[in-house]
């Protein structure tokens, strides 16, 4: 694959597997690609889920009312969720142990919180492949913990997760694998091994 | 929340609404349905659809300043009975308010081609208040260039009234509202949705063109038609939604939609009763800048509205 923003070329040969249950990091400068390659993949299949990141936190919204208007491409004629989508819904809350926080509203979440609050949007569409793109952009170290983690339980439980992110060292803690984009415009694909290699090509100077 | 604290509150200043003129009396049958019944009507359903412009206006722009007026639908208006007013004098009420439509329609028409063409919601914005400028400028060399008797009807206009509306134009008024209403009502995902930003939106499944060109129509054809036949209205366009949402302590658009619409209702009745207690009859849209205004700063200061 070959990856464009309008006319310029960010990187030839992106090509790559991803096996399930894995949690990758997908590195790179700013401007390198990360971004459109995450919005690429969401629109090519259903079921590679782009979770929402650096969204405001509307008040007056609780984070159930969040993830069910959130869905409502998924709801009837009357506006009401299908009830699979409900029970989607409340799997994703269970899954991420967020249940006590369903009632909220979402102003009053920890910006972690409710970064957790948009991964259970992912799984509540029914995700495959869930793609993050910076979910731990402008987290304090709690929160950035709290997030990176729930990612790498999510894989655990067989979820397949790419996500991207500038915080290296505590990305790497979750990541099995790194995939990256080098300044030359290369994209590299690292084994369970070589991943602080393909960091350092990504950044020369790290 | 009371959730018919809105409900009662309207009826309650309907009633009294009916009761005001020169201080309170009870109105014989011709006063009754002649002049107090129609403007009380007016008050109503001129409220109602000019918060309901403004609560859509604010979502889709996710800017709290947001109101019908900023994208150059009321100006329009505006420069319509300005040349109404210069050109046929003699034509009396209904001429004005034709041509205010008129005007109103026109820009109105202009923005929506606007925002069938652009990306982003700022440069949609940018463009109503720019177009705003350009008509305000017209209007003034044209009053700047009028007689006396035409200015004092422009004037009279200008002030705003909920008395100068008959039976038909309130037929029309209402029909307005009615299909803003529906056409509102029929988007409150759309309009949650929007708050979370337009690319989340866009990625939940709204189409946000579409959404805007709904909007434009819908707000076109009620502050177009509320503007020609009772003046520039300002201020509940943008005060009655966040009333709306202060105290129903939530954002979503089931909720708030509706009750703008009420509670606009309510603000614009309140006006109507001042300006109708004193000796002289005081122009509504004036008296409801006058305490409204104050209301809103108040409770901005004290509860971060």
């Amino acid at each position: 694959m070959e990856l464009r923003a309008g006319d310029k070329l960010l990187a030839q040969n992106v090509s790559f597997r991803l096996e399930e249950g894995e949690c990758v990091l997908l590195a790179g400068a700013n401007g390198s690609g990360k971004s459109t390659l995450m919005r690429a993949l969401s629109g090519a299949n259903p079921s590679f889920v782009l979770v929402p990141t650096g969204i405001p936190k509307v008040r007056g919204f609780t984070l159930e009312d969040f993830l069910a208007t959130a869905c409502y491409r998924e709801s009837n004629w009357a506006g009401l969720l299908r009830p699979e989508t409900r029970m989607r819904i409340d799997e994703a809350l269970h899954l991420l142990s967020l249940e006590g926080l369903r009632d909220r509203d979402l102003s009053t979440l920890s910006d972690g919180e409710f970064q957790k609050g948009c991964i259970a949007l992912g799984l509540a569409r029914d995700a495959k492949v869930l793609l993050l793109d910076e979910p731990t952009a402008f987290l304090d170290v709690t929160n950035r913990k709290m997030v990176l983690e729930c990612l790498a339980e999510l894989a655990k439980k067989g979820m397949t997760v790419l996500f991207s992110s500038h915080d290296i060292q505590d990305s790497l803690a979750v990541a099995h694998r790194v995939f990256a984009f080098t300044p030359s415009g290369e994209f590299l694909v690292s084994t369970k091994e070589n991943r602080e290699d393909i960091i350092h090509a990504a950044f020369p100077t790290y | 929340m009371k959730k018919y604290l809105w409900i009662v509150l309207l009826l309650l200043l309907a009633g009294l609404d009916l009761l005001a003129g020169h201080g309170f009396s009870i109105p014989d049958a011709v006063v009754f349905w002649k002049l107090r019944f129609p403007r009380m009507l007016a008050a109503v359903i001129g409220g109602a659809s000019l918060a309901l412009s403004g609560a859509q206006m604010q979502a889709l722009f996710r800017n709290p300043l947001a109101d019908p007026h900023i994208m150059g639908v009321s100006g329009g208006a505006g420069l319509g009975a300005a040349i109404a007013a210069l050109a046929f004098v003699s034509g009396g009420s209904w001429t004005l308010a034709g041509a205010a439509f008129l005007g109103a329609a026109i820009t109105g028409a202009f923005i929506i081609a606007v925002a069938s063409k652009v990306q982003s919601a700022g440069t949609l914005l940018l463009a109503g208040v720019m177009l705003g400028f350009v008509i305000s400028a017209i209007s003034s060399i044209l009053q700047y260039s009028a007689g006396e008797e035409s200015l004092k009807l422009f004037y009279s206009w200008m002030a705003g009234s909920f008395s100068l509306a008959g039976y038909p134009s309130l037929a029309i008024m209402g029909a307005a509202l009615v299909l803003g209403f529906a056409l509102s009502i029929a988007a409150v995902k759309d309009f949650d949705l929007v708050l979370f930003g337009d690319e989340f939106a866009g990625a939940s499944g709204v189409s946000l063109r579409s959404l805007r060109i709904r909007v434009m129509i819908c707000c076109a054809l009620m502050t177009g038609v509320v503007t020609a036949f009772c003046g520039p209205l300002g201020f509940v366009g943008i005060a009655a939604p966040h009333l709306v949402r202060k105290f129903g302590g939530t954002a979503a658009h089931r909720k708030v939609l509706p009750w703008s619409l009420l509670s606009g209702a309510c603000l614009c009745l309140s006006a109507d009763i001042l300006s109708h207690l004193g000796p002289v009859t005081l122009p509504s849209g004036s008296t409801m800048a006058l305490v409204g205004i104050p209301l809103i700063i108040v409770l901005l200061w004290r509860n971060r509205l």
